[in-house]
């Protein structure tokens, strides 16, 4: 008798459990099935009310429901796109929050055998990062002081969501260029600027280094650098006047030499690279030049005269 | 179907953007140019301004116009032009001069900085001796200060410094400033 009623209560117990797991996956199912309803409304606000709570929740490992909210959050970041700017403070939360949760959909949705929520939130993801890269290239176009770090994280979460997309892509010539082009937008920016910034020259330094950092092979990114520190040195030397007194003259000079000492070596592995490259051949012309170093700057002189007579010939 | 196709319109036509963006990222959007100032002479002028300033001259050499006269070096007379003339040494105006044999006769010149070598510059301090000129050198690193000369430029450790013959100095009846004394470097 006693064996009949454990039994019954090992049952009821079990019935209890599946119809509470039933329940909650059933009330799960329901809510999704409703935030994809005021979705299909463009009710998003509505659907992600609903939808959130659950995430935490009931609905912490149901593909569709993590799809739905990241899909209502990248509608209302196209929203405030069309609206306004896709960096504005609304906008980048709500693409933040949508790369988020899409992702989260596809590494649940693929675990297992893949369905169409996969696609669908590749797809998104895949419009998403191309908004990324958008706003680099606007980035770099409208550069404002300061604004590098900015970019680079556009840039970041770019490359963060191709991976998801695709571990095999590789981006990294397209952030050397991006670094090439915040060098040359914070460059742009010291010659325009009435005040020297060692801030703006520190930042054009530290882009070209890491542009040579991510490919050793880059002859522009070692030409510029080269160029930048040798100007650098020049444009101190010229900011010597009839107020400058002798001792900041030799302090001056000292720094000058620095530069230009630096930029040798990115100048000559340049040259390294390309040696028929005139611009290169007369960047070490002039640099042995300032160095004061006659014998080098006639040598490299001597081979670029050649370089240009056979071009002529 | 009419939303379906303006949808992928519209991600054609991002899709367009983006490549256009790509493509903006990776074009040449003009590099640094090297700048070709004479760094060499730019210095030479910074010094010479300084030793017109920093030294003393006999009364009767503080009348007229503060001359500094350039031989041999276009770039370098070009340079103290564009960067000083105008300004004042004491109570002089100072005036940078192009010198050939015909200005030596004609005017006095405070600083006569030269780049002759051999007879040229022999012939050049045997006219100018005993006369309050500073006559100021650049020969080789490797040849000794000319004699005859007050102060001869010379490359150490790739900057340019001076080196000082104050006997020659004292001689001219120039009175070398401290200033000018204290930088002075010995071989």
């Amino acid at each position: 008798m006693r064996n009949y009623i454990g039994i019954i209560l090992v049952l009821s117990l079990q019935v209890f459990a599946s119809t509470l797991s039933y329940s909650q996956n059933f009330h799960s199912d329901n809510i999704v099935d409703t935030a994809i309803d005021l979705a299909e409304q463009e009710l998003f606000d509505e659907a992600l009310k609903i939808i959130e709570p659950a995430l935490s929740n009931e609905a912490k490992d149901n593909a569709r429901a993590w799809y739905v909210a990241g899909y209502s959050h990248k509608e209302k970041f196209k929203r405030e796109v069309f609206i306004g700017s896709s960096t504005s403070g609304l906008a980048l939360s709500e693409r933040g929050k949508a790369v988020i949760q899409l992702i989260k959909a596809y590494e649940i949705d693929s675990k297992t055998t893949s369905t169409s929520i996969s696609s669908m939130s590749l797809d998104a993801l895949d419009y998403l990062s191309k908004t990324y890269m958008n706003d680099v290239v606007s980035g770099v176009r409208g550069f404002t002081r300061g604004m590098d770090e900015e970019i680079l994280e556009y840039f970041n979460e770019f490359v963060k969501i191709r991976s998801v997309i695709d571990k095999n892509e590789d981006w990294r010539s397209e952030e050397v260029e991006v670094e090439k082009n915040l060098a040359r937008a914070n460059r742009m920016l010291l010659e325009s600027t009435s005040t020297d910034s060692e801030e703006l020259f520190t930042r054009v330094i530290d882009h070209y280094n890491r542009a040579i950092e991510l490919d050793g092979d880059d002859y522009t990114s070692r030409y510029n650098l080269a160029i930048n520190l040798y100007n650098r040195g020049v444009a101190r030397l010229k900011s010597i006047d009839h107020t400058t007194a002798m001792f900041e003259l030799m302090e001056i000079q000292d720094a000058c030499v620095e530069l230009f000492e630096k930029a040798l070596n990115p100048m000559l592995a340049a040259h390294r690279m390309s040696p028929e490259r005139k611009e290169t051949l007369k960047g070490l012309v002039t640099i042995y030049k300032a160095l004061s170093n006659e014998e080098e700057s006639d040598k490299y002189k001597r081979a670029l005269e050649a370089v240009v007579k056979a071009d002529s010939e | 179907m009419l939303r379906l196709g303006i949808r992928n319109i519209y991600l054609l036509l991002f899709a367009i953007v983006i490549s256009l963006s790509f493509s903006w990222l990776k074009s040449d959007q003009g590099g640094p140019k090297l700048d070709e100032a004479n760094t060499i002479a730019i210095t030479k002028a910074s010094f010479l301004f300084q030793f017109a300033r920093s030294n003393d001259w006999p009364n009767d050499k503080k009348q007229g116009n503060f001359r500094i006269g350039i031989q041999g070096n276009t770039a370098l007379y070009n340079l103290l032009v564009e960067k000083y003339a105008g300004q004042s040494i004491g109570s002089q105006m100072l005036e940078v001069v192009e010198i050939d044999d015909s200005v030596l006769m004609s005017e006095f010149i405070h600083v006569l900085y030269t780049e002759s070598e051999g007879d040229e510059l022999l012939q050049l301090i045997e006219y100018t001796a005993e006369k309050p000129i500073m006559v100021v050198t650049s020969v080789d690193a490797d040849s000794a200060m000319p004699e005859g000369a007050v102060v001869n430029f010379v490359v150490q450790t790739s900057r340019i410094r001076y080196e000082l013959d104050m006997e020659n100095a004292l001689k001219r009846g120039l009175i070398v400033g401290n200033r000018i004394l204290s930088w002075a470097i010995t071989r």
